[in-house]
């Protein structure tokens, strides 16, 4: 029976890809996890328990801490750029008059 | 200071009056008028204090005017200007709006731009969206309630408010993407100049 020789070098490149590819999919795994709970947390979606173990979290956490960082800034130029009319001149007034009759 | 002493025009005053600038710009992108955001401002303060007693003091002021001038708007000012009612696109689609709906949120969007808008883009994308949709955006970005608080201002349940976010959200993005790439923005993300806006 012919046997393929197989180098020891090659199992070791085998092994150490398998290695990092799962490492790479915890990581995404873990990414997406901290961005689910960003986001639950800033639309005050988790109770304040969660809140508590997310915050000592996130302190740990660069990655997770610059994402929260980010999140909050787009959120907030969203906030800045959106349309806010001035209010018509004599609104509150005009508000006012009407309920005291 | 306790608010039960006061009378119903200065709790009307100090509890309601704060919070007319919110109320005008929901209004606004309500109706995309100012003068018929006004009139559904005024209409919805005076029944406010029309129904002033039903309101339990020092409890969500900003929450109950919401839900009194989404109600004017459906009831009165969609009907008087006879705006065709919207389709409702989740029964359409038939997406699920259970309690495990998925979180949409910007973490892909690029703040730079930002930096490249002139100022009305963001408002240009924001009323494009269905009005359901458009709706729960004001709400929770611009107005920061909580799901639950969404849920009662419009009457759905919670899990309707996080399906209707994560399609908002991400119809947002896409608009705020399309305008950044007509106005020559590119993502120089990788390397790849012109490498799509959305991950």
């Amino acid at each position: 029976m012919n046997r393929i020789y197989v180098p020891g070098c090659f199992w070791a490149v085998l092994i150490i890809a398998f290695l990092s590819d799962k490492r790479f999919c915890m990581d995404q795994f873990n990414f997406a996890e901290i961005r689910k709970k960003i986001t639950s947390y800033l639309d005050h979606d988790m109770s304040p328990e969660d809140q508590d173990s997310f915050l000592t979290q996130i302190q740990k956490d660069p990655n997770g801490q610059s994402e929260l960082i980010r999140e909050r800034l787009i959120r907030s130029k969203i906030r800045e750029n959106i349309h806010r009319p001035h209010l018509s001149p004599g609104l509150v007034d005009r508000i006012k008059n009407k309920i005291v009759r | 200071m306790e608010l039960k002493k006061l009378s119903p025009h200065e709790r009307f005053e100090l509890e309601f009056l704060p919070h007319i600038e919110a109320l005008n710009t929901f209004a606004f992108h309500l109706t995309y008028n100012e003068e018929n955001a006004a009139d559904l401002v005024q209409e919805t303060y005076l029944k406010a204090f029309k129904f002033i007693d039903k309101y339990e003091e020092g409890t969500n002021a900003k929450a109950w005017l919401f839900k009194i001038l989404k109600n004017a708007y459906i009831n009165d000012y969609r009907k008087k200007n006879k705006r065709p009612i919207q389709v409702d696109y989740e029964e359409v689609s038939g997406y699920h709006d259970g309690d495990d709906a998925p979180l949409a949120s910007y973490f892909d969007l690029r703040e730079e731009l930002f930096d490249h808008m002139m100022g009305d883009e963001v408002t240009a994308a924001m009323n494009s969206l269905p009005e359901d949709f458009r709706t729960v955006i004001l709400l929770c970005d611009i107005e920061d309630f909580s799901y639950e608080e969404i849920s009662k201002i419009i009457d759905v349940p919670i899990g309707t408010v996080r399906s209707r976010l994560f399609r908002a959200r991400n119809m947002l993005k896409e608009k705020l993407n399309t305008y950044a790439k007509t106005m020559g923005y590119k993502d120089h993300r990788g390397g790849h100049d012109d490498q799509d806006l959305s991950e």
